[in-house]
């Protein structure tokens, strides 16, 4: 089915959608609120200024904690039907309890199910992470300092702490679940993926309480664990989660998921096993840069590769021959060369598993020869793109929300991209423009000192941060080595606030 | 107009409450259809979600009430499943085969068409990491950044399952698959 056929039958489908009318009666729904106690709102709170470093250092605990299970994060949070105590209750107090209830109820029938014994399962590490996200979140309930609403994130943490806990064998059934063109059934999966994690666990399991692996298995185990891990990669397992790849192989058919994690734990070649996230990092990265990043017009499209492009790809190519930016490109420029930048056979069968196995035969890779260098130059050509992008595609326009899809990044990139063109204009049109704010006219603003002979390139976005809170976002936007020289520092600080028609730049008297 | 609505409700004002109820009920009772609510059990969803909003109504930001309205009425439907869950025994459901997102009898009377049927049945068949984004660009008009904000994801994210979700699609719509007739 062509893209546009889909989109076309998305489009009627909607129209069909906006003709279902409202079902519920307002007045009786109101006439319900009023009846019903305790479910009057609060008056709205004024935000006070000491609770913003409060709220926002809640939100870096929070993000830390997610962010130790950040590639589990695609997994699906389905939901839980047994076990689970339904909640209605709108006190804080409450909402800590239903989360006991419910945590302790989980671990109950994971425990059982699992067939370990307590000490054991209290031993798996994503079982530990899973009982420190529910305290860290119960605390939250009872100091009342939330930043989204206790309903929603009584949601989302008993969603999270399920998805922690997940056993293989329930890892095996959301595969069924959510994939239907699975080409085996659940057993013939389980037997390839099942035991798979199942025996890793059982490995950080030994490692954990004896420091010895073969008392917790069976000889049939042993047997089928020499086969699928090597010994050699006990340390890396012990580090990791045993879900952390799940979603890479999410959606592929279950035997190519099957020879990915080989390839992709054979990959892991280098005892040091700090390397593991750089070099899957690494390949995850090069895959983005190889196929775009899903976007409409991807960066790289197969047809060739756009003349402002091939600068990075020759940088790639011709990074150290033990590097795994030169195992990818160096054959895919010389093809592109010679054809004149317009196809490579070996780009064209390139896949992320195809990258898994370049990165496999990097053995005795040193982390030098592993490093940054081509995520760095991939994420800043990519956010660069977009930048001109969001120029040409853009700056024609007019109205306020004009940049409504934009990422505080890219409209601060644009912001400092018109600078570098003396668009005052445009410039000035992306600032906020909200009476609470200063602002000023834009005469007043084409003699503003500010800014001057500063420009998109000054930044490096691969190392830059944001941080959301709520409608505003602060952004540390890194500064590159020349950049910092001129400014005196590393980096420079944004605040942007979300409006209706997107990120806004508020002009500060200071500046 | 609804700014001041809001802005009256967070104050106690019950009537204005039910103007913005009016006002926002179509979008909150389409949005949980397309998520995967049967048609039958959308009112209740809809009582739902409009009495925890005003329950928290007071925490709202004006400008993003929608997003707001959004996370709540995907939090309302899946606990509205989770509740029939817990109460229906685990070998009826085993028998019945029924999950939150599989449409009734009484979807199909309102899909008319036997082409918006199949590509309703096959939105429903996909996981809700798939559905819900898909749901809210395609039929919401949400951009990437409100639906990243919505669902609680990276912007990257969203963007990645908004494609696999059509490349899911395509499979289910091109193998036939999923049963498009009514009937649990």
């Amino acid at each position: 089915m062509e893209e546009h056929e889909l989109e076309g039958r998305l489009s009627k489908l909607k129209q069909t959608y906006e003709h279902l009318e409202m079902q519920a009666n307002p007045k009786e729904i109101s006439a319900k609120l009023k009846q019903e106690q305790g479910v009057k709102p609060s008056p709205k709170k004024r935000r006070v200024a000491w609770r913003v470093p409060v709220i926002a250092a809640a939100a870096v605990l929070v993000m830390f904690i997610i962010s130790a299970t950040y590639l589990q994060d695609e997994l699906t949070a389905s939901t839980k039907e047994e076990g689970v105590t339904e909640f209605g209750p709108a006190s804080y107090e409450e909402y800590a309890e239903s989360l006991d209830i419910y945590y302790e109820q989980l671990k109950a029938d994971q425990l059982a199910k699992s067939g370990l014994s307590e000490q054991e399962f209290n031993a798996i590490s994503t079982m530990r992470s899973a009982e420190e996200y529910y305290k860290y979140n119960r605390e939250s309930f009872m100091k009342e300092e939330l930043i989204t609403d206790p309903a929603t994130l009584y949601t989302k943490v008993t969603g999270e702490i399920e998805r922690m806990m997940k056993l293989p064998e329930d890892l095996i059934e959301d595969v069924h679940k959510t994939n239907g063109t699975l080409p085996l059934d659940v057993v013939e999966s389980g037997k390839l993926i099942g035991d798979y994690f199942a025996l890793k666990e059982k490995v950080t399991i030994g490692s954990v309480i004896n420091s010895e692996i073969k008392p917790l298995l069976t000889e049939e185990e042993q047997i089928a664990l020499k086969e699928i891990v090597d010994p050699k990669w006990y340390p890396i397992i012990r580090l990791e989660q045993f879900t952390v790849m799940y979603d890479d192989v999410h959606g592929l058919p279950i035997e190519e998921a099957s020879e990915f994690f080989a390839e992709l734990e054979a990959s892991y070649a280098d005892p040091n096993i700090q390397l593991l996230d750089n070099k899957y990092q690494v390949v995850a990265v090069l895959y983005r840069a190889l196929f775009g990043s899903f976007e409409t017009e991807p960066l790289f499209k197969k047809s060739g590769v756009p003349e402002e492009f091939r600068k990075e790809w020759k940088e790639f190519a011709n990074q150290p021959e033990s590097s795994i930016s030169h195992r990818i490109f160096a054959p895919i420029v010389e093809e592109m060369e010679s054809s004149n930048w317009t196809s490579s056979p070996t780009w064209e069968a390139t896949t992320m598993e195809r990258l898994a196995g370049i990165v496999e035969k990097l053995d005795g890779a040193t982390s030098e020869q592993l490093s940054y260098v081509g995520e760095v130059q991939v994420v800043d050509a990519d956010f660069s793109s977009r930048v001109h992008e969001l120029f040409k595609s853009n700056s024609m326009k007019v109205g306020p929300d004009k940049y409504a899809d934009a990422s505080p990044f890219e409209i601060i990139g644009l912001y400092y991209y018109y600078e570098e063109l003396g668009e005052r204009y445009l410039q000035y049109d992306m600032l906020l423009d909200d009476p609470n704010f200063f602002t000023i006219s834009f005469e007043e603003y084409e003699t503003w000192p500010m800014n001057e002979g500063r420009k998109l390139s000054d930044f490096t976005k691969s190392l830059s941060f944001v941080r959301y809170d709520m409608d505003f976002a602060q952004i540390e936007m890194n500064l590159t080595e020349e950049g910092a020289k001129e400014f005196g520092q590393d980096y420079l600080t944004f605040q942007l606030y979300w409006t209706k028609d997107g990120w806004k730049v508020p002009l500060m008297p200071t500046q | 107009m609804t700014a001041n609505l809001i802005e009256a409700a967070q104050q106690g004002d019950i009537d204005a409450y039910e103007q913005l109820i009016a006002h926002y009920g179509t979008t909150v009772e389409r949005f949980a259809f397309q998520c995967g609510a049967q048609y039958h059990d959308v009112p209740d969803i809809s009582q739902e979600v409009f009495i925890r909003l005003y329950r928290f109504l007071h925490q709202f930001n004006q400008e993003r009430f929608t997003t707001w309205l959004y996370k709540v009425t995907l939090n309302a439907t899946r606990d509205h499943y989770r509740k029939q869950g817990v109460e229906r025994s685990k070998e009826q459901k085993a028998k019945e085969g029924v999950s939150m997102s599989h449409s009734t009898g009484s979807d199909y009377k309102i899909l008319v068409d036997e082409q918006d049927r199949e590509l309703h049945a096959c939105i429903q068949s996909l996981d809700e990491k798939y559905r819900y984004p898909l749901v809210l660009y395609y039929f919401q008009d949400c951009s990437y950044n409100q639906i990243a904000e919505v669902l609680s994801l990276p912007l990257a994210t969203v963007k990645i399952r908004i494609h696999r979700s059509k490349d899911l699609l395509r499979g289910l719509l091109e193998k036939g698959e999923v049963s498009s007739h009514g009937g649990a």
